[in-house]
Parts: structure tokens; sequence; C-alpha cells
């Protein structure tokens, strides 16, 4: 057979494979590679020419090699669409089938899914919600927030907006597996992800009152039409399981994998290769003008504090009795009085409840008493709702960061430098959208230019994380800080580098959004050049950061530390001051002073200018 | 831990032969009045944020009813509301205000007329309702319900 024959025998049979199988014009090889089709099997190219899906679970694909051939996927949806008498393959993706007879196959019947059409009705929507909620006041481990959204029915109101439902995209663990076994494989991506649909108060109740994190709600400028794309789609996602990673695939990716299927060309997911912060993902939303101005909704801790602004601190001392138990009669207060002490009091032993992991049988009795007693006062609540935060996170500085650095040294050259952080906020940078005293960098990279012209690794950490919630009579908070990575220090002759890790716990007082101090007791183990093996030292580190204004910090910090088996020194100490000024949402500058005293004591002036992204 | 939540919303089934509906609950635990300590997700939750503390949620919960074929009742709408509240509802009713009170009324149906009358009968008999720190949801709503029935304005709302 010549090769003619063999290019029309392949010819007649692609187009017997159009006919039989289609009545689009539009080749298959197209249609598979449209935008809107590699979305709805949440494909994407990890090298060209070549796909694969998000999607984990065969369940998800018609074709047994669908994960990795969106063509082969598209043949097979069109077969299984073709001999589906019963309907079941088309009400189990209904999103490909409309969009495809939308699109190219006009003449194919309108969807009929009783069970879909059920769902839709009791869901009713009209508009759909961001919802995010904020770290925890003081748990590394919400790290960056949550994102999911919020279904938002047609007869919807304010006070009908918890039982809406809420979207959320979370892993689904083994719940036989031990608290280890359980961080480790959630870490490690081992428990399949999955979306799911619940009522919003329970997602409310979780985030703002049991964990105590800020909740903002970011309505969706979507048209109607579009959301029930999005919901047609989230139907399919039933039979979809997801390897869930911590950094990439998470909540926030997903979310935005679902709602680009609201418009053909919306593109959501591109910019997020390799890590999707929730806070990026605001942002993302925000670029493509989907986000209309957030609500939000205080957690049951900044409720206290907002309480606790509100009272003199005589009431505030009567409600402290009140939460330890003394009785309201011993008190002998007049109704006015006795109200917004006894709510106080409510709240703040509530908060404790939860925060401190109190045993039921002592609180719950006590709790439930102080609302007997509060329901005798038919007065309204005398308290204001706590105030929203004057920066919402969408308005926050970029999670990712570089710069440009001057240092100048005493005893060395003065050198120019690059700085380059992966993520996420520290306590100078500024803090508008962001946990005050709160701090978590990964992977913060600073590279110098040395005398003779080579680049020379200055400081590489791969985590800096501090957490330094205020101790302040309503909080019982400790502090605490973890620094891992590669640094270096005076030594008679240069700048020589060590690897280290420290860590340290205590308390900290004030305010963290305005004046607020530090003491941790602190520990390091280090090793390097200047370090004949392993050294230890234990010390401490203290502070002050001062939030001057919207835009300027002030820092002030010490470390001290005795360095245990160290022949040649036996202390190390470290003093700097530093002032950031936010130029703008994404722009800073921060000068620092620096005093290192090791094996040589040091001066070092050093300013930076950032940019955030 | 989370099992034994699991166990306890489970438990909380049909509230009265009248009101009997297999649907109630969901696998929805109250935190404080189920009998549960404290910081129940936050412990679940330690690692791995968006981890869900609960598996019986699918893309169809509650909208087909929790076994996929029916409709939802008044009466479950209410009881589940109610069971996955508890501890916001004690303090919505003991001011005789807030969101998740005027949540409960738009669930239970009560007309925007009625809504203050509706409050302030919840707070007036607000230890009628929740009579001790070991109420379970279930007998919240039947005190609701038998304090509704005899009030004169709010007869009509009584649930069936």
């Amino acid at each position: 057979m010549g090769f003619y024959s063999i290019m029309r025998g392949i010819l007649f049979s692609s187009c017997l494979l159009f006919s039989c199988l289609a009545y689009s014009t539009t080749p298959t090889l197209e249609i598979a590679h449209h935008p809107y089709w590699l979305k709805l099997g949440h494909y994407n190219q990890p090298f060209l020419s070549m796909y694969e899906s998000e999607v984990d679970s065969s369940e998800f694909f018609f074709s047994e090699v669908g994960k990795t051939d969106p063509h082969a996927e598209l043949l097979a949806t069109i077969a299984a669409f073709k001999s589906d008498d019963d309907n079941q393959a088309k009400c189990r993706f209904p999103a490909r089938y409309n969009w495809l007879k939308e699109h190219f196959f006009t003449n194919w019947p309108a969807l009929s899914c009783p069970e879909i059409e059920t769902w839709q009705q009791l869901i009713n929507p009209k508009g759909m919600t961001l919802v995010f909620p904020t770290a925890f006041m003081n748990d590394p481990s919400s790290m960056f927030g949550h994102t999911l959204l919020r279904i938002d029915a047609k007869d919807q109101t304010r006070s009908r907006e918890l039982i809406a439902f809420a979207v959320n995209f979370a892993a689904e663990p083994d719940v036989t597996d031990n608290a280890a076994l359980y961080a480790l494989k959630g870490i490690i991506g081992q428990y399949p992800g999955k979306f799911t649909l619940m009522p919003y108060y329970r997602k409310v109740r979780e985030y703002n009152d049991l964990e105590s994190r800020d909740i903002w709600e970011y309505k969706l400028s979507l048209s109607e039409q579009e959301i029930q794309r999005v919901l047609l789609h989230l139907w399919e996602m039933q039979w979809a399981t997801f390897d869930y990673f911590f950094v990439d695939e998470n909540c926030s990716y997903q979310l935005l994998a679902l709602l680009q299927l609201a418009r053909d060309d919306l593109s959501l997911t591109a910019p997020f290769s390799s890590h999707a912060i929730p806070s990026d993902t605001v942002a993302a939303l925000k670029q493509h003008g989907l986000l209309q101005p957030p609500r939000y909704r205080a957690a049951s801790g900044t409720k206290l504090i907002n309480y606790e602004s509100q009272l003199t601190e005589q009431q505030v001392y009567l409600a402290r009795l009140l939460r330890d138990g003394v009785a309201l009669d011993e008190l002998s207060l007049a109704p006015e009085q006795a109200v917004p002490v006894l709510e106080m009091a409510y709240e703040w032993l509530n908060y404790q409840y939860y925060d401190q992991g109190l045993a039921r049988d002592a609180i719950a009795p006590r709790l439930t008493k102080l609302l007997h007693q509060r329901s005798q006062f038919h007065v309204v609540s005398p308290f204001k709702p706590a105030p929203k935060p004057r920066v919402s996170p969408d308005n926050g500085h970029g999670s990712s960061r570089v710069g440009v650095i001057f240092n100048d040294y005493e005893h060395t050259a003065s050198r120019f430098g690059l700085t380059y952080r992966v993520a996420y906020h520290d306590l100078l940078d500024n803090p508008g959208g962001f946990i005050p005293g709160a701090q978590i960098s990964f992977f913060d990279l600073e590279v110098n230019q040395g005398s003779n012209e080579n680049l020379h690794l200055e400081r590489l950490l791969l985590i800096d994380a501090m957490s330094l919630a205020p101790d302040n009579g309503l909080f019982n908070s400790w502090s605490w800080n973890v620094r891992a990575g590669f640094d270096r220090q005076p030594t008679q002759t240069k700048r020589e580098g060590r690897l280290f890790l420290q860590g340290g716990y205590g308390k900290s007082f004030g305010d963290a959004s305005h004046l607020q101090s530090y003491l941790l007791g602190s520990s390091v183990v280090q090793s390097g050049d200047l370090i004949d093996s392993v050294s230890f030292g234990l010390g401490s580190e203290a502070g002050v950061i001062w939030q001057v204004t919207d835009s300027q910090k002030l820092a002030l910090s010490g470390q001290a530390f005795w360095l245990m088996n160290e022949p040649s020194v036996d202390y190390q100490l470290t003093f700097s001051a530093h002032w950031q000024i936010a130029l703008a949402q994404n722009w800073g500058l921060r000068s620092s002073a620096i005093y290192q005293d090791w094996q040589r004591s040091e001066q070092q002036f050093k300013l930076q200018l950032f940019h955030y992204f | 831990m989370k099992k034994i939540i699991a166990i306890s919303a489970l438990s909380l089934l049909p509230l009265s032969n009248a009101m009997a509906d297999q649907d109630i609950g969901c696998g929805l635990g109250s935190m404080l009045f189920a009998g549960q300590q404290g910081k129940v997700v936050k412990v679940l939750g330690a690692t791995t944020n968006g981890i869900s503390g609960n598996q019986t949620f699918g893309i169809t919960f509650g909208t087909l009813g929790c076994n996929g074929n029916g409709t939802v009742t008044a009466s479950t709408k209410v009881a589940t509301f109610i069971d996955g509240n508890m501890e916001q509802l004690a303090r919505d009713m003991s001011r005789g205000e807030g969101e998740t009170l005027d949540t409960l009324a738009e669930v239970w149906g009560v007309q925007a007329q009625d809504k203050a009358a509706f409050n302030k009968l919840v707070q007036t008999q607000f230890t009628n309702v929740f009579t001790s720190e070991n109420v379970t949801s279930q007998l919240v709503l039947e005190n609701l319900n038998t304090l509704v029935a005899s009030d004169a304005q709010l007869a009509t709302y009584t649930l069936s």
C-alpha cells in the first residue's frame, strides 16, 4: 500500500469517526484542545504537548487514558453521550454535555436530569461569594488562611446567609489514623481532596467561633448564568478526587479551577503553577475584576477584644469575677450595669473554654448560668459590633518579595545585594490585611556581590516564623519563634557562614497593632566554617515593635546566647534596629542598623528596597 | 474524638413521631451542648488547614436529603439548624437578638411582623428552652415548639 492510500485510509476512517460520533464540523482534535475542554477536565500542561489532569480518580474519566489524553477523553465522552439511552452519562457530566451541545453539537437533545433539577431548585442560586477565613490569632498551622465559596440563594437576606450552602474543598482524612499519622499524611498529600457542600453556618461556627478566625466575604461579580455553569461542573466534581497537597493543588487552587468554568475565556489557575496562597487567589480574582467590596465577620477573639474596649476597668473586673464563678447576687448590680458585665463574662469564659480546652463538666454549667441570668434582663445588648479593619486582605501586600540591598560594614567593604522571599509576611512588612503580630517567612534569600565581583550567599532562611500573641489580661497567650537556615557572622578575618536552628518561647505584651514587646527564652544549634563542630547556645531574645503609623514600623530586637561548647568565645550577641516605610501597597523601604558580636564585633548598616508581588 | 461526635449526632434521633424524619442530624454535632470538650475542630485541624472535620458531606448534601432521595421537611430544617448552632442560639436567645436567632426565625418560617414577638418569647422563656447545659438539640426544639404552640400570636407557627 502506498503512502497516499494509507493517508486516504486514515482520512476516511477519521471522517467516519467524526460522522458517526458527531455532527460537529469542528475536528475533535480542535475541540479537545479548546481551553474550556481542558478546564472541564482539569488538565494542565506540565510540558509542551503533554497533558495531565489534576483529577486522580478514574470515575471522572470515560476513557482509560483520559487522565493524560484530553482528545481520547473527548471521543469517549461523545461516544458515551451518544449511546446514553438512560441519560446516565449526561447526568453525571452535565457541564461537559451542555458545553459540547452549545458550541459543537447543537442538534443534541436538551439535558434532562430530574435529580440535578431538584438539586438546583433547592440551592436556588443567584450569587456566589468567596469566603476567606484569615489565619488563627496564635496558631502556625493555619498559616495562610483558607478559602471556600458560598452559594447565595435567590431568597437570601442577611439573616438567611447562615443557611446558604458553602462549597468547600478539603482533604478527607481516614478517621482511624492517629494524630501524628494524620498530620504527616495531610502534609504529604496522602488524603484525597474532595469538594463538599455544607451549610454555611457550619464553616462560620468552625472558623469564627471555634478557631477564632476573622472571616472576609467577597461577593463575586458573576451572572446567574455563569454561576449555573460553575454549579453544573461542581456536580461533576462528585466523581473527582485529588491528591491534596498543602501548598499546591490546595483549597484555593481548586476553587479557582472550579470558578474559571464560569466563562469560556476565564483562566484563573494559570499563574499558580507552583503555589496558591489564599490571599494570592483573592488578589487573582480581584485582578479579573470579579471581587466586590468585602464584608467582615469578626472572630470570637476579636469580639472579645471589642467588648473589652467598650468597658471600664471596673466592669472588666466585675466580668472577671462572674467569669470565675462569683454569684451575680453578690455584686448587687442594677440591670443596666449587669447586662454588659454578664455578656462580657460569658464571651470570656466561652473563649477560654475553647482556647484552653477546659473541662466541659466544670465550664458548661457556669456558661449556662451566665446565659440564664442574662435572659432575665429584657434590654438590648449595649455592645457595638466589632469594627471592620481598615485594610481588607485584598489590599495587603503581595506574598512574594524581591529587593535590592545596600550593605555597609564596619570591617568589610560595602556591598550591593539582592533578596528574594517566596512567602509570606514579616513583622516589619506593611501590616494592612495581615494578622498583627504574626510572621511567616519561607525561603528568604540574600546574595551579595563580593569584593572580587563574585556573588556570595549572605543569608538563606528556610523558615523564619514568629507568633507574638499578646498576654494582656484577656488572653493568656504564649509567644514563640523558630528560625532555620544559613547566615553569616563576623570573625577575625571575614564574615563566615553558619547553619543554624533557633527556637524561642515566651511572652509578649501590649497591642500587636500598636506597641508590642516580647521576651523569649531561646536556644540555638549551629555549625559552620567558624565552628569546629556543632555548637549549642542558650539565651534569650527580646524586642519592641511599634507601628508608628499605618505605613511605618519601628523594631528593636536583641539576642544574647551563652555558647556552651565553643572554645574560643563563650557568648554571641546581636542587636538590631529596623525602620520600614511602606511606600505603596507593594513597595517598602527598610533601613536597619545591626550590631553583631561573636569572634569580633561588627556594625552594619543596611538599606533595602522591597517590591511585593 | 470525631467518631464520638458522629455518634452523638446520630443519636439525636427524631424529635417526635409526628416530626420523624431520618434526615435529622446528618452528622452535625453541636460542640458545647452535645457533651464534647472544646477545641474539637482545632485539634483535628491542627496541622493541615482545610482538612474536613466530617466526612458525611457530599455535593448533594442537604439538598436531596441525607439519604439522597427526598426533600427536606420544614421541621427537619429547623432541627438541623438548631443542632448545628446550639451554642450561638443559646447566646442570642438569652439576649433576645442576634444573627443566629434571626436565621432560626427565618428557617422556622416566622413572618417579619411576628419576629419581635418570637424573639421576646424565647428570651423571657429562655430558662425553659435551654433548661440545662446537658439539653439536647432535640429537646430545645420540643421546648421551643411547646412555647410557640401556647403563645396566642405565634401559635400558627407550631411545627407538626
